[in-house]
């Protein structure tokens, strides 16, 4: 009856099987973090904006190249549409300086 | 287009990677010192430290392809330096100061012998801030946060982790309604609770009662 039992773990036990739950946690997270960029590669890639249609890029390119380039203050609204100073690829803050209205400028208009 | 994009699809992806592993090990962390238990919590700290340092090998890769993207060719000031850039200058400036705060925080547990640990838990406080910029900027400046697979996947690791994080500081102003006893003023010594006298033996007298 008695041998039936099971024995209490060592110490030494113990902290082995910690250490290996342990090593076992890490590669979960590893394996996770790896399959968590793949996929957001992939959504990327075959979702992610690349910058070839949006408002911002054809309104840039349909622009006759004597416009002046479109700033980020709203008192030139009459020269640049409106989508062209909000709808460039989700990122409205701050910055614009790049944000030029030259012919050179959709792609990276639409990278941002 | 692969081959055109590979350093800007990779920096997105890992982007979106360190957020989603910060997000979590924020999470795992607020799970550690707060009220709310999740599992075993002797696994929750290797798990944490896990997390964190997937989200700063995340956040590295994320940086580091930055710099081979060939349209934007940003320098390393650009991505390193807050305001450098003129590229999305805000956002990006939020991106490169939470980058730099995670990274600091972050590692700074492996100098906590040296700092000092309740310093360093003072100091490990902040990453929370980090934390919000870096969603902050990932919201104000990632190219995809208006997509809904992106929302989706922010939404269902950054919702737990700022519930997490309302609860741990709505929790600080919360009113103590039980006061807890009197405390005697350190170095002063509480007189000993009276014990229980036993009655005297009835075959002789207490030996001071004949002095």
């Amino acid at each position: 009856m008695l041998a039936a039992m099971p024995a209490t773990p060592s110490p030494a036990h113990l902290r082995r099987r910690r250490t290996l739950r342990i090593a076992q946690l890490r590669q979960r997270v590893i394996a996770a973090s790896v399959a968590t960029f793949a996929l957001a590669f992939a959504l990327v890639a075959s979702d992610g904006s690349m910058g070839s249609s949006t408002k911002a890029s054809r309104a840039a390119a349909a622009a006759p190249s004597s416009t002046p380039p479109a700033t980020d203050s709203f008192d030139d609204g009459a020269v640049a549409p409106p989508e062209q100073q909000f709808d460039d690829g989700g990122g409205g803050g701050g910055g614009g300086a790049d944000v030029g209205g030259s012919s050179a400028d959709p792609v990276q208009t639409a990278q941002s | 287009m692969l081959g055109v994009h590979f350093f800007w699809i990779t920096s997105r992806a890992s982007g979106i990677a360190a957020l989603l592993l910060a997000s979590a090990a924020v999470g795992f962390g607020l799970a550690l010192g707060g009220r709310v238990s999740i599992g075993r919590s002797p696994d929750l700290r290797p798990l944490h430290e896990a997390l964190s340092l997937a989200a700063l090998a995340a956040l590295l890769v994320h940086v580091v392809s930055l710099l081979g993207d060939g349209f934007l060719h940003p320098s390393v000031a650009d991505v390193a330096i807050p305001f450098a850039s003129s590229y999305q200058r805000f956002w990006q400036s939020v991106g490169i100061v939470a980058a730099w705060m995670l990274l600091v925080l972050g590692l700074s547990f492996y100098a906590r012998a040296r700092i000092g640990v309740q310093r360093w838990r003072s100091l490990h406080r902040w990453t929370a801030l980090a934390w919000i910029l870096s969603v902050g900027h990932a919201l104000g400046e990632g190219t995809d946060a208006g997509r809904i697979w992106f929302l989706a996947a922010v939404g269902m690791v950054v919702l737990p982790t700022l519930l997490l994080l309302i609860e741990r500081h709505a929790g600080a102003f919360t009113v103590q309604t039980p006061a807890p006893p009197p405390r005697t003023p350190p170095g002063r010594r509480t007189p000993p609770a009276p014990r229980p006298t036993p009655p005297p033996a009835p075959s002789e007298p207490p030996s001071l009662w004949r002095s």
